[in-house]
């Protein structure tokens, strides 16, 4: 079934016409339903006190950084435990002693509970601060409101003094505490370089510079005595082709026999090393002095052979033994400066391992050193800070709490009003009727045009009819409209009575 | 009408309105119609007291309506039985059927005849004046009673009514006695141009809505506002079938 929104309005029309005597009775139950709720409706009356909280006093700018604030937000909070604290329940019991006089532990318990849930705290911008409290009376909602107001300045003074001392007895405890660890470190450190003299970085340079040239000297001496040995092996190889006493020979033939072992020595070396090889420069040097030698003797030899006939002492062996107990001499110095640097060297190894060790230790107690005394420093600056905090709040400096709005007693209550009763009461009973009319409708699958009757498939509508006269010019009709006019007219006038006797404060 | 208007029209004007209505039987119909005697005619005032339509009168919409639906529902057709009924109580069956009724008669070449047979909601006796009168029930119980002595003239020309009669029974059995079906034979085919209408109970919850079926030749269901759901119109088809029933109306009816 499908209508059309004028068909759906006239619908609705329609249908609450049909149930307008229900219509009727709902309209007088529901407006003096809600006239009645709104008699009986009870007064609330708030009465609040607004308070300045002024932490930004001339203290402020001079003891920038050194003294911490309390922002306003943790004032609302605390206000909030500070007006439901024990301490302010004795408070307010106090000021209510009165009626409280002849309470039990729990009747007390319990008006505080109702107390409390009738309180509340907000902050309402900037650092203003609100306390409420609602209550029937007004002049109850006033005196509650005035006593949390004075418990909440007293408490949040002693509250922020504790705090600021308290504060304080921690960070001095702390500093102490820090005290006494840099005075231990300080004095690890005094004995360890008192115990480890030289045992610094610049030692240990030095002793490394000393290992280096030791070594240096190692090498050079061991090239020396291979040189030395060399040349001694060379010298025994000569001994051994001469004879200790030459026959008639020339000593040049000697000579350039000698010369020709040598050549035949360098080039054996020389399929092995290169020219700059110490043996191979050593024979070159030895062939270059023999050469001259035998241009000296072939001078002599020739005035020689004439005087001497027979044999004599060979003069190259005689030169040749002076030379190798040169060598020999010469190799055993050698040995024995290198045993002597070795020994030099691991004494100067072992004391490059001492030093290592001792600088490493050295940086350990430095560095614990030096950080408990950072955080001592730090603690120190902390203590001085919050030893002025807390000299500020027993001075009473720190936090200036203004009532810039005292609490009143409040003259018109809040919520809901008569006058929003009335509208809602008058338009809920006229809107009732239709209301049900339009679930009556919803709810009714039945058929409420002709048109609807036609979307039925396979039935002959024949045609409509109406009513046969206007149902309103009925006198039936007539009667039961004038009926209602006044029964409307009655719950308005009701109404008007009332909210009459709301407005002179007579109900 | 009171008693004695009753009386002076069982005693002077039923010896011209019998005479009229029952004899020459062979005569022309429309000259038959003609002659048909009207004692008394309503006012206007009575006839608006009664709810019944008149031409001329206020709410020519009604008045449009049951012509085109007289025209719809009867057409050329002659000696016809209608029955009005609806799907529950108070659907404006009463109010239709004599209105109905009505508009036939308005038609100066048919005669309309109303048969109250609504056992426990019967009207037509309160509104034409005929409550006390005999009427279905006594004929059928009564079978001293005469045809004639059952049916009244309505204030309307050329529209007659029977009532239901005295005998309020509590049994649902009354149309299905033979009488009752011979009353209805008898209205219906010794005149010419004659529309019978049954002012009938709910189809869906009586006996002799459904013995009436059987005994009329066409159906008309009232269907009202608000009141009846797809289901129990598809039931009523069903029980009628589609043979008979003429169609449905839509009573847009405020109370």
């Amino acid at each position: 079934m499908s209508y059309t929104p004028v068909e759906l309005v006239t619908n609705i029309l329609k249908d609450t016409w049909r149930i307008k005597n229900i219509g009727l009775i709902i309209f007088l139950i529901t407006s003096l339903s809600v006239l009645a709720v709104s008699w009986k409706w009870p007064k609330i009356y708030v009465s609040s006190s607004i308070i300045e909280i002024d932490d930004q006093n001339i203290l402020t700018p001079l003891l920038e950084g050194s003294a911490i604030a309390t922002s306003i937000n943790d004032y609302a909070r605390n206000a909030e435990q500070l007006i439901s604290s024990k301490l302010a329940m004795t408070k307010i019991m106090d000021v209510l002693q009165s009626e409280t006089l002849l309470m039990t532990a729990r009747q007390k318990g319990s008006l505080w509970e109702d107390i409390k849930d009738k309180a509340s705290v907000e902050n309402i911008g900037g650092n203003l601060l609100k306390i409420s409290y609602r209550s029937k009376d007004p002049e109850e909602a006033r005196l509650l409101a005035s006593n949390l107001v004075d418990v909440f300045i007293t408490e949040s003074i002693e509250e922020k003094r504790r705090e600021s001392e308290g504060a304080y007895q921690f960070i001095a405890g702390q500093a102490g505490s820090y005290h006494k660890k840099l005075l231990d470190s300080e004095n690890a450190l005094k004995e360890f370089r008192s115990d480890n003299l030289g045992a610094d970085p610049a030692s240990s340079a030095v002793v490394n510079d000393r290992i280096l040239e030791l070594q240096r000297s190692i090498e050079q001496s061991n090239l020396a005595m291979n040189e030395a040995q060399i040349r001694m092996e060379n010298t025994d190889a000569q001994l051994s082709g001469e004879a200790e006493v030459s026959a008639h020979l020339t000593r040049e033939g000697q000579i350039q026999e000698r010369i020709s072992v040598l050549h035949s020595k360098l080039d054996t070396l020389r399929m092995t090393y290169l020219d700059n090889y110490p043996d191979i420069i050593i024979i070159k040097d030895q062939i270059a002095s023999l050469k001259v030698t035998m241009l000296n003797v072939k001078n002599e030899e020739s005035v020689e052979i004439s005087q001497n006939q027979g044999g004599t002492l060979n003069p190259l062996f005689q030169e040749l033994r002076a030379k190798r107990s040169q060598f020999s001499t010469e190799l055993a110095a050698l040995k024995t400066r290198i045993k002597e640097t070795r020994q030099l060297l691991e004494e100067e190894k072992s004391r490059a391992r001492q030093i290592n060790n001792a600088v490493a230790v050295h940086a350990q107690l430095t560095r614990d050193y030096v950080g408990n005394k950072a955080l001592y420093q730090k603690l120190l600056k902390q203590r001085e800070s919050a030893r002025v905090s807390m000299n500020i709040d027993i001075a009473n400096q720190g936090m200036t709490l203004k009532v810039k709005e005292p609490a009143v007693v409040p003259h018109r209550p809040i919520g809901l009003q008569f006058i929003h009763f009335a509208v809602l009461g008058i338009v809920a009973a006229l809107g009732a009727p239709f209301g049900l009319a339009f679930m009556f409708g919803a709810f009714n699958n039945s058929y409420k045009t002709i048109g609807s009757l036609r979307e039925l498939q396979g039935l002959p509508v024949l045609g409509s009819i109406s009513t046969y006269r206007n149902p309103l010019l009925e006198p039936r009709t007539i009667a039961w409209v004038l009926f209602s006019v006044i029964c409307i007219i009655g719950v308005f006038s009701l109404y008007g009575y009332v909210g009459w006797l709301k407005f002179t404060g007579q109900a | 009408m009171n008693k004695l208007e009753q009386a002076i029209r069982k005693t002077t004007g039923e010896g011209v309105y019998t005479s009229s209505f029952f004899s020459n039987t062979e005569s022309n119909g429309i000259e038959e119609i003609a002659k048909m005697e009207t004692s008394f005619l309503a006012s206007k005032e009575e006839l608006r007291k009664k709810k019944i339509i008149y031409p001329g009168m206020k709410n020519s919409k009604l008045y449009n309506s049951f012509r085109e639906l007289r025209s719809t529902i009867t057409g050329e057709k002659s000696n016809n039985i209608v029955m009005i009924t609806a799907l529950d109580v108070k659907s404006g069956t009463s109010f239709f059927a004599r209105n109905l009724a009505s508009a036939i008669a308005f038609d100066t070449s048919k005669t309309a005849l109303l048969v109250d047979c609504n056992n426990g909601h019967s009207e037509v006796g309160d509104t034409f004046n005929v409550s006390g009168s005999n009427g279905v029930s006594d004929y059928v119980s009564d079978t001293k009673i005469m045809i004639e002595d059952i049916i009244y003239e309505s204030g309307v020309k050329r529209l007659r009514v029977i009532p239901f009669g005295k005998i309020d029974s509590q049994v649902d059995e009354q149309v299905n006695h033979p009488r009752f079906q011979q009353l209805l034979n008898e209205i219906k085919n010794k005149y010419q141009d004659r529309n019978v209408i049954l002012d009938a109970p709910p189809v869906l919850n009586s006996a002799d809505a459904r013995i009436l079926l059987n005994l009329c030749d066409q159906v008309v269901v009232v269907v009202p506002y608000g009141s009846v759901s797809k289901n129990k119109i598809e039931e009523a088809i069903t029980l009628i079938g589609r043979d008979k029933l003429a169609g449905v109306v839509f009573n847009d009816y405020l109370n």
